[in-house]
């Protein structure tokens, strides 16, 4: 950064606004005289998943919802629903957890093959898999019922292309970290900032449906540059 | 000239240009009326709105009071979580550290997700001369570039104005593209054009909605999904921003979202929202490995503090054109700015004067449907006023003969007796001028009066007023006491 620069800039600023420098500390703004915090408070967390599962029919995202232990079986029903072939899926506790890799193993070559993205291997070759797949899995940390929205975190383990370059893109979210609106997900992601900026994900994307346009005569057409088809398996 | 203007011939000639195109005043009707019904369908699901909207323009006038705090926040943040943080006065300036930055990285080719800040700085054209491959990834954006940078006709969509057949026949002459007008097909076409690209492109640029202060993060809205790729797929990332787009945390960034995609697309939250801060770290396998971040002045200063600072709230949603019924008629085109509609006759003028763009702040009826659909309460209505006093009485800047006119109007109106007798002599002369109680059609040659006329019928000033009818009421009601 150009210190000069930096200081000149801001002194613009400074001067506009009435004041010879940058002040040292600034009354924080006053969230609370705002509607957003007590919405959807009487809601039990039943009701709140209900919303989700509600919004997300509305959009015309495929949801499926099972227990832990079925999560492999519903992936690979689904999987093969969306027509197999490569799936790209990242190296998460989730996939132990699950026990994933024992159940892709249900499913022959013919039918679908599996990479784990690795970051040790280097970008060129975890983007090749990824751009050439048909599907992609990830594990988001948090949910948002209002706009049945997923929130995508990028790490060494889950890069940016998995939930991005495949036509498919199915999700895994678990129920307990749906939350009612972005009020109390922001809140969770700023905690996870204050416990420790230096390890906050660079990248986190919150995801609420395929990609789609309406650019060409208000045309809604699916699929653009993201994925053309996503799916959400939510884990009671 | 500026590169906020690309149409600089007079306002009655760009309007009267539209007004022949029959397709284009269409496309923009439909597009209004489509955005209205979404944007009150998914409004009037929110009980909450009006306190949104005080919540959203307290937050905004927040920041701007504070901006020199929250941008040196900003800036310090962004460094430590690893980007790089650029001041650019004008746009001269930004594009010098957007050009050395491609110059250090020897880039050949860039994407680009849609980001206005760039066409206010001109980049395309610095980069195309520079002999760098540019490729617009938002389909409207490509479309456009395609069609050899055709203006825009909306902020969020802009090629309205382009009907399919035109596309395909665009796409088949520059691109070799072979099948039919579908608007799917030629969509999947363009994906497969364009991720080609984004794997291969040097640099990716993008805008930045948001900038949060208080983690140095910069965030991008998008539907297609070509904000995501260009952030996440070049080894380095240029964002470009508007020095007043920030805000102080995370959550504003929730205030904020839930106003900027209901007021833009009658949505509730958009496909995909980003959170970037910084660029990927060590170890990981894809992302920028650098993020520069580029932030723009460009005469934004000159507004902070004065007589039009609230136009600074702005977060570009579109909504003030979706209702207004001057750019219902005249469209995008007919501003010949960037900046478009009840918005962009505000800004227009104060980001490259009024020598170029006075003529904007006159493009309104002043119904003030643009502030009541404005998620920050911006006063749209009142600062394009406010333009036309500085540009009458400050600057006297309009006609002689307005001037004089208006002074004579002004003389007679507060005049009871001038009045009255003006008031007669309008109604003798409109008759002396009709034809069956309308005015009469060689009226429309006529200067100002044809102004009136051309579009309008009129009907005609009667010879016995409200208040001699009224002066009779009363003469009446006297006699019968």
């Amino acid at each position: 950064m150009d210190q000069a620069k930096k200081q000149a800039f801001l002194g613009r600023l400074s001067r506009a606004l009435g004041r010879d420098s940058i002040p040292t500390s600034v009354t924080p703004f006053d969230f609370s005289k705002g509607p957003q915090e007590t919405m959807y408070s009487d809601l039990s967390h039943e009701q709140v998943v209900q919303m989700f599962k509600t919004e997300a029919e509305r959009l015309g995202t495929k949801l499926i919802e099972v227990d832990a232990s079925q999560v492999g079986q519903a992936l690979v029903d689904e999987i093969v629903a969306r027509g197999g072939g490569s799936v790209v899926y990242p190296k998460s506790a989730e996939v132990e957890t699950y026990g994933l890799e024992a159940a892709f193993q249900q499913l022959g070559e013919d039918q679908a093959t599996f990479y784990q993205w690795d970051a040790t291997k280097g970008r060129e070759a975890n983007i090749n898999v990824a751009k050439d797949s048909n599907i992609g899995i990830t594990f988001p940390i948090l949910g948002i019922a209002e706009t049945a929205t997923v929130i995508q975190p990028s790490t060494e383990e889950s890069g940016r292309s998995l939930g991005l370059l495949p036509l498919t893109h199915i999700s895994v979210l678990r129920e307990d970290t749906i939350h009612p609106r972005m009020t109390q997900t922001m809140a969770e992601l700023a905690k996870i900032y204050r416990n420790d900026p230096a390890k906050f994900p660079t990248n986190v994307v919150h995801i609420s449906g395929p990609s789609n346009t309406a650019d060409i005569e208000l045309v809604r057409v699916v699929g653009v540059h993201g994925p053309i088809n996503v799916t959400f398996i939510l884990v009671k | 000239m500026s590169n906020i203007l690309y149409d600089t011939r007079p306002f009655k000639t760009r309007v009267n240009d539209v007004l022949a195109n029959d397709f284009k005043v269409k496309a923009i009707q439909t597009a209004q009326d489509v955005f209205y019904e979404k944007r009150k369908a998914v409004v009037d699901q929110v009980a909450e709105w009006e306190e949104f909207r005080q919540e959203s323009a307290d937050l905004r006038d927040h920041v701007l009071a504070n901006l020199d705090y929250y941008l040196n926040q900003f800036a310090e943040n962004a460094e430590k979580a690893g980007a790089h943080v650029h001041f650019a006065a004008d746009d001269k300036e930004a594009t010098a550290i957007c050009m050395e930055v491609l110059r250090a990285k020897e880039a050949k080719m860039v994407v680009k997700s849609k980001t206005m800040v760039s066409e206010e700085i001109g980049l395309n054209h610095e980069l195309i001369e520079a002999g760098i491959e540019v490729n617009e990834t938002d389909l409207a954006e490509f479309i456009l570039q395609t069609a050899d940078f055709d203006p825009p006709s909306h902020i969020v969509v802009p090629a309205l104005h382009f009907e399919r057949n035109r596309i395909r026949d665009t796409f088949a002459k520059k691109l070799g593209y072979e099948g039919t007008e579908n608007p799917e097909e030629m969509t999947r076409f363009v994906r497969r054009y364009i991720r080609d690209r984004f794997l291969r492109a040097d640099v990716g640029f993008t805008g930045c909605n948001f900038g949060v202060a208080e983690t140095g993060t910069i965030t991008i809205v998008s539907n297609e999904g070509n904000g995501r790729m260009a952030s996440s797929m070049p080894k380095t990332q240029i964002a470009l921003m508007g020095m007043e787009r920030l805000v102080p945390d995370f959550a504003s960034l929730d205030v904020m979202m839930e106003m900027l995609i209901r007021s833009s697309v009658g949505a509730k939250i958009s496909n995909y929202f980003s959170m970037i801060t910084g660029p990927a770290r060590e170890g990981e396998a894809d992302g920028p490995e650098e993020l520069h971040i580029v932030i723009i002045d460009n005469r934004r200063s000159g507004i902070l503090g004065g007589d039009f600072e609230e136009m600074l709230r702005c977060i570009r949603c579109g909504a003030c054109m979706n209702i207004c019924p001057v750019y219902r008629h005249i469209t995008g085109h007919g501003y010949g700015s960037i900046y478009p509609g009840p918005m962009g006759a505000v800004l227009t003028p104060l980001l490259v004067g009024y020598e170029e763009a006075g003529d904007l702040p006159y493009a309104s009826t002043l119904c003030g449907e643009c502030w009541e659909h404005c998620p920050v309460k911006i006063p749209l209505h009142e600062l394009l006023l406010k333009h036309r006093q500085v540009i009458a009485d400050k600057l006297q800047m309009r006609p002689a003969l307005e001037r004089s006119i208006f002074h004579t109007v002004a003389g007679v109106f507060a005049n009871s007796f001038l009045f009255d007798m003006g008031t007669k002599m309008g109604a003798i002369g409109m008759k002396l001028m009709s034809n069956n109680g309308h005015m009469a059609d060689w009226t429309k040659v006529l200067p100002v009066v044809g102004g009136w006329v051309k579009a309008k019928d009129m009907g005609l000033l009667k010879m016995s007023k409200f208040r001699d009818e009224y002066a009779k009421h009363v003469a009446q009601k006297g006699k019968e006491k």
